[in-house]
């Protein structure tokens, strides 16, 4: 079946290998020369705007000046990096960073899926359509607000969450003053605000679903859960895949803004992460450190970069798909 | 090969086939759970047009917790009250569609060669692809970049940097992957038919929700970025929509241990609490408007239903 | 999940880089080395022989309040005959409108003769958005004849004129800023705060002396009204200041147990009030100087002393349970309780930030939060800091560089801007009001001018909103004329101001002054401070709200551990010698 990305060994790939073996390099390029062309503006594009400006990265190992430019300015070897692995909070700024990273993708990962699954399931046209609007809406509420909304659901004295608690005979917590509760107040409440736009790539993804799958799996007697786990759960998995290795690619970047507006001199030891810090030290300074914030977001890169490779290459183990 | 005979049954359509009653207790679950998280959802919208609406006096005294509370429209008076409100809105329409439109052509045409199996050097390309999600060469040189081609100030300098993203082309490349079959490029070879052809007349219909999604996502970008506006125009009247928003919310911004001067600072606090909101309505209102027009193309089915044949 | 990781994350990260300086930044354009453009940049050599510049004789019609410090309305000539045109880069503001179009602007060009090609940058002036851009133009070389408005910091300014990138305006000075001169006359100190290490001057300054501004960092307000009702006097010592706190508590003024004796936010230090009652301190970085030494008040034992006092009054649930957690909203949520007021007193800057104000009505709840005076401590210290320094003369107002071929002509063009009719003009529009005699200024005194329709709708579009260069005085400040009909609190802040705050502050002498550092030293102090930032703030609230305990030896000396750790030692050598530079 065409959605099922799994058959590989169909007799015209085989037939494609064989062929491939048969024919010489420069013939296969040039057989595919339109195919060459197509990417030939993209390609363009990346040199321009991506690659030309990289050895603007350089300056990580050198003492940028404004006067003397990217070129001119004294290298100095690794001296940056130094001082920042060897700087007082490293250790915590990684550890932290990584956990809240990791958590909110274990956490959020699945519940776009989850959405999406369900919103493919519904049938009431109307209901489908609502839920999908209304719940696509918060991605445009401003973090600001979003937090306001944080502090006062969860205010000590007055908040909704307290209120509910004492209902209970619990409580009250004072959320935002423990660093216990930073990263779930952080990942939930990102969970409730994303969750609606992330599912459109999925919804997106169920639509190469043939309905003759459904209708030929509910003649042989399949469950409605059946039929999500096998028809429908394999036409999103390519798609999940891939945008589970590309979030591990980016484990050393969080949510900044937000972060930072959570932040309160009791939680910062949750709290404080790399971006936040990097900001921070920005406002600190007097002279814009550019060498220095080269060099963090160049081991940033590399961290990412080496992650994103290993967890390709998982994928494409044992979920048989990869990037490249 | 007859690739447009939709035999599926029109979507929506209730299976013909009785539901068992597990399959209601299912659909019950997910129609509540559906349901729930809505609600939840819903309810920081209302939150947000309601205090909009309201007197900022009863926003900031946590009076307004669900309905506007002394109802007052000042401040959307107040937006419409800066000229460079409409100049704005009609500078980011104009990024969010041709944005949308160059940056959607241009992940098309990336994407469709790299997702064909056994094209030489896929894997090389892919890779400066993706190299480049980690690496960048940071603000600077990307602004001397700018600045060289001579589009600095000008319209160019919103749409071109941003005119391709390359975690949009992996996802529509993937999508590539797992609905064109290479089959189905194998038999329009075998008819004749060349890979722009192909491209044109067979992936493109096919693919009309990726195509829905990557504009979708370019256009929502474009209309949420204010970040190369700044770095890029010092122009007022090219500013887009949402740099114009920021501004007018940083501007009524006071650090309250520099109260210097203090007459009109209890007006912009004011005025402050209440444009919060209002600018997140003005700011939403037309990406609510076209997600209706996306989701027309996620219809189970739509694709694959067709390439019968 | 994070379907936006696409195109924004990667703008945010952008962002990130660029508020710290840029991932990566770059500059082979015009500014590299001083080689084949070097003719072509830097001053015409006709800009120092030109003219001195004199004062013009005063204008008549205008009552100044006796015994008046400050600008004085004057005949000004125009600047130049034949047409000039600078390059000029701006804050783009809602106030200002179209800088081009902008009332003001066309008004100076017709009085000076200089035109101005505007160049608006978005941002605030002062923050990081504008910032990020102008670091981007720099390091570009994409760079105007001058800055207005934008607010390079003190050692950004020696780093970029050391390098000639910026012009020492101390040769333009001398000849053609007869005004600035006067200024310097008016405020000595003003001279000091202007150079650089080296001696330069880069900038052309501004000079804002705000009164009640110089006692921010010390106020603190109290209900006199729960005063009355609990039959206590207004506090003056820490005892005291105890006492009265546990009354309010018991008496549940608010009722319902929802009394909050004192409260405060997170934007607002404890610090910088409470801790005054046992040593100077004026808060971050809690620098303070003792005879000639720079002290880091923070491992003071007088602090843990100060850390005990605040941890008892905590312990008693004497203070807000958020003090430390609360932001703006919510303090204010707490001051404009609808039924009565639920805070006892408060920790904040002035009472907007306690509560909505009714400006109208002389019974609002405003009216019974008075300033206290500092708390007199059980060794008898009682200060209220003073901010003598880093309020008044800003640095980076008009900021000319090295592409600008007449400095001479744009710092006559920013002296111009110094005459009190010229400052009105750019401050508060054209209808401003000359006050007649008997008129009252917010210091009770002859009013000088009147501005009712300041920063309203109607003044947009013809005024500077403050980004032009001004001389506010300290008494051109209070001679503003108040309104009996819809008085403001600025005379009561002045007056509280001036009676619970002024007698108690430090002297001059004690002050850590702002300093200019070296690009090296910057990185250092950028990155040590943060850390003991953090540290000095955490602790200090751990200690306050029990997760650490002051009376205990042990952890008293592990946060002094911790702090050593982090560099107090470097990071106080950096600061003694910064101090000392700026001694002279």
């Amino acid at each position: 079946m065409a959605t099922d990305t799994l058959v590989r060994r169909t007799p015209a790939r085989t037939r494609a290998r064989k062929a491939k073996q048969a024919v010489g390099l420069g013939t296969r390029m040039r057989r595919n020369w339109q195919l060459y062309a197509m990417l030939a503006i993209p390609l363009v594009w990346l040199a321009i705007f991506a690659y030309w400006p990289m050895y603007g990265a350089i300056i990580a190992f050198k003492d940028y000046n404004v006067v003397d430019g990217i070129l001119g300015s004294r290298w100095v070897g690794v001296k940056h990096f130094e001082r920042f692995v060897e700087s007082y909070q490293f250790w915590r700024l990684l550890k932290n960073t990584l956990i809240l990273h990791v958590y909110e993708l274990l956490a959020t990962f699945w519940l776009p899926i989850l959405l999406a699954l369900g919103l493919n399931m519904a049938r009431r046209r109307w209901y489908r359509r609502s839920v999908q609007l209304i719940t696509y809406a918060p991605h445009f509420i401003s973090t600001v607000v979003v937090v306001g909304l944080i502090v006062v659901i969860v205010d000590p004295n007055s908040g909704v969450l307290n209120q509910f608690l004492a209902l209970l005979g619990l409580g009250p917590i004072d959320v935002l003053s423990n660093p216990d509760y930073f990263r779930h107040l952080y990942v939930w409440s990102g969970a409730w605000q994303t969750m609606g736009f992330s599912a459109i790539i999925y919804l997106a993804a169920l639509t190469s679903v043939s309905p003759e799958l459904h209708e030929a799996a509910i003649v042989d007697g399949a469950s409605r859960l059946r039929r999500i786990w096998h028809i429908d759960l394999p036409a999103i998995r390519p798609v999940a895949v891939i945008l589970l290795i590309l979030n591990i690619g980016s484990i050393m970047s969080v949510g900044f803004e937000k972060v930072l507006l959570l932040q309160n001199t009791l939680n910062l030891q949750t709290s404080e992460v790399l971006d936040t810090y990097v900001y921070k030290l920005g406002f600190a300074s007097q002279v814009p450190q550019f060498s220095y914030a080269a060099a963090i977001g160049l081991f940033r890169s590399v961290v990412g970069l080496a992650l994103l490779v290993l967890a390709n290459a998982v994928a494409r183990r044992f979920a048989k798909s990869s990037l490249w | 090969m007859s690739m447009a005979t939709a035999t599926s049954s029109p979507p929506g359509t209730p299976a013909p086939v009785r539901e068992t009653r597990s399959d209601r207790i299912v659909m019950i679950c997910n129609y509540t759970a559906l349901g729930l998280f809505t609600l939840a959802v819903l309810y920081p919208l209302v939150y947000v047009v309601s205090a909009s609406l309201s007197d900022p006096k009863n926003v900031v005294s946590g009076k307004v917790w669900l309905w506007p509370v002394g109802l007052s429209v000042e401040a959307f008076k107040a937006i419409f009250d800066y000229d460079s409100i409409v100049s704005g809105f009609s500078n980011s329409i104009v990024y969010a569609v041709g944005g949308a439109l160059l940056a959607t052509a241009l992940t098309l045409l990336a994407a469709y060669p790299l997702s064909r199996k056994g094209l030489p050097g896929k894997g090389l390309i892919m890779a400066l692809f993706v190299f480049t999600m980690m690496f960048s060469g940071g603000l600077i040189p990307t602004y001397l970049v700018v600045d060289r081609l001579g589009l600095l100030n000008s319209r160019w300098a919103i749409v071109l940097p941003a005119a391709l993203a390359v975690w949009n082309m992996i996802i529509t490349r993937t999508f590539f992957q797992s609905t064109i079959p290479e089959e189905l490029v194998e038999a329009a070879k075998v008819d004749g038919c060349t890979d722009f052809g192909f491209f044109w007349r067979i992936v493109l219909p096919l693919s009309k929700p990726i195509i829905a999604v990557n504009m979708l996502f370019y256009a929502v970008a474009q209309w949420n970025s204010w970040f190369s506006a700044l770095i890029y125009l010092t122009n007022e009247h090219l500013f887009p929509l949402q740099l114009v928003l920021r501004q007018i919310l940083i501007q009524n911004q006071f650090d309250p241990s520099q109260v210097r001067d203090t007459a009109e600072l209890i007006r912009m606090k004011e005025l402050q609490e209440q444009l919060k909101f209002s600018l997140i309505v003005i700011a939403t209102v037309p990406p609510l408007l076209i997600y209706p027009f996306v989701q027309k193309h996620f219809v189970k089915g739509a694709m694959v239903g067709s390439l019968k044949g | 999940m994070r379907a936006e990781t696409g195109p924004g994350s990667v703008r945010r990260r952008t962002f990130l880089a660029g508020a710290v300086g840029a991932a990566a930044a770059g500059g082979t354009g015009a500014l590299s080395g001083c080689g084949a453009d070097a003719a072509e940049v830097g001053a015409a050599p006709e800009s120092l022989t030109q003219p001195v510049a004199e004062l013009g004789p005063l204008k008549s019609g205008v009552n100044y309040p006796p015994g008046y410090v400050g600008p004085r309305a004057r005949r000004q000539q125009t600047i130049v005959t034949e047409p000039a045109t600078f390059t000029v880069v701006v804050p783009q503001s809602l106030v200002v409108g179209d800088w081009a179009k902008n009332e003001f602007t066309r008004w100076m060009e017709q009085q000076t003769g200089i035109r101005i090609q505007w160049r608006q940058v978005a941002g605030k002036g002062n923050d990081a958005e504008t910032m990020t851009k102008v670091n981007a133009m720099m390091a570009a070389g994409d760079i105007p004849d001058a800055f207005l408005g934008i607010t390079f910091t003190r050692s950004q300014l020696y780093l970029y004129g050391a390098q000639n990138l910026f012009v020492d305006l101390n040769p333009y000075l001398e000849r053609y800023a007869p005004n600035l001169q006067q200024l310097m006359k008016d405020y000595p100190q003003a001279r000091k705060l202007m150079v650089s290490p080296d001696k330069g001057i880069y900038s052309f300054p501004d000079l804002n002396d705000c009164y009640h501004c110089r006692a921010s960092n010390g106020r603190a307000l109290l209900n006199t009204e729960w005063l009355r009702k609990v039959g206590l006097a207004m506090p003056t010592t820490t005892d005291e200041f105890r006492e009265v706190l546990t009354a309010f508590k018991k008496a549940d003024l608010a009722g319902g147990g929802k009394t909050i004796p004192f409260g405060g936010y997170k934007d607002a230090p404890l610090d910088t009030f409470f801790m005054n009652s046992f040593l100077y301190n004026a808060g971050e970085p809690w620098l303070a100087v003792e005879d000639g030494k720079v002290r880091a008040n923070y491992v003071q034992d007088e602090w843990r002393e100060g850390l005990k006092y605040l941890r008892g009054l905590y312990a008693d649930g004497l203070l807000a349970k958020d003090i430390f957690t609360a932001n703006e909203d919510q303090i204010k949520r707490y001051g404009d309780n609808p039924g009565g007021p639920i805070l006892g007193g408060a920790r904040v800057y002035y009472w907007g930030t306690l509560m909505t104000l009714d400006l109208v009505d002389p019974k609002a709840r405003w009216h019974e939060y008075a300033t206290m005076q500092p708390l007199k401590g059980p060794n008898g210290v009682q200060v209220a800091p003073w901010d003598y320094l880093k309020v008044g003369l800003e640095v980076s107002t008009l900021v000319v560089t090295r592409k600008c071929k007449r400095p001479d002509l744009l710092t006559r063009w920013a002296d111009f801007q110094l005459d009190l009719e010229v400052i009105l003009r750019s401050y508060a529009g054209p209808d401003f009001r000359w006050s007649v005699k008997g008129d009252k200024g917010i210091n009770g005194k002859q009013a000088l001018y009147g501005m009712d329709s300041w920063n309203t709708d109607e003044t947009k579009g013809k005024t500077w909103d403050q980004y032009g260069v001004m001389y506010r005085s300290g008494d051109f400040r209070l001679s503003e004329r108040v309104d009996p009909k819809k008085p403001t609190f600025e005379s009561p802040l002045y007056e509280q101001t001036r009676d619970a705050l002024y007698p108690y502050r430090q002297p001059l002498e004690e002050q850590f002054p702002p300093v200019t550092l070296e690009a090296d030293q910057a990185a250092l102090d950028a990155e040590i401070g943060l850390n003991l930032k953090t540290e000095v703030t955490g602790a200090l609230a751990k200690f306050v709200t029990g997760r650490l305990d002051p009376n205990d030896d042990g952890q008293w000396n592990d946060y002094k551990d911790r702090i050593n750790q982090i560099g107090l030692q470097p990071y106080l050598e950096i600061q003694q010698a910064a101090y000392e530079t700026y001694q002279g």
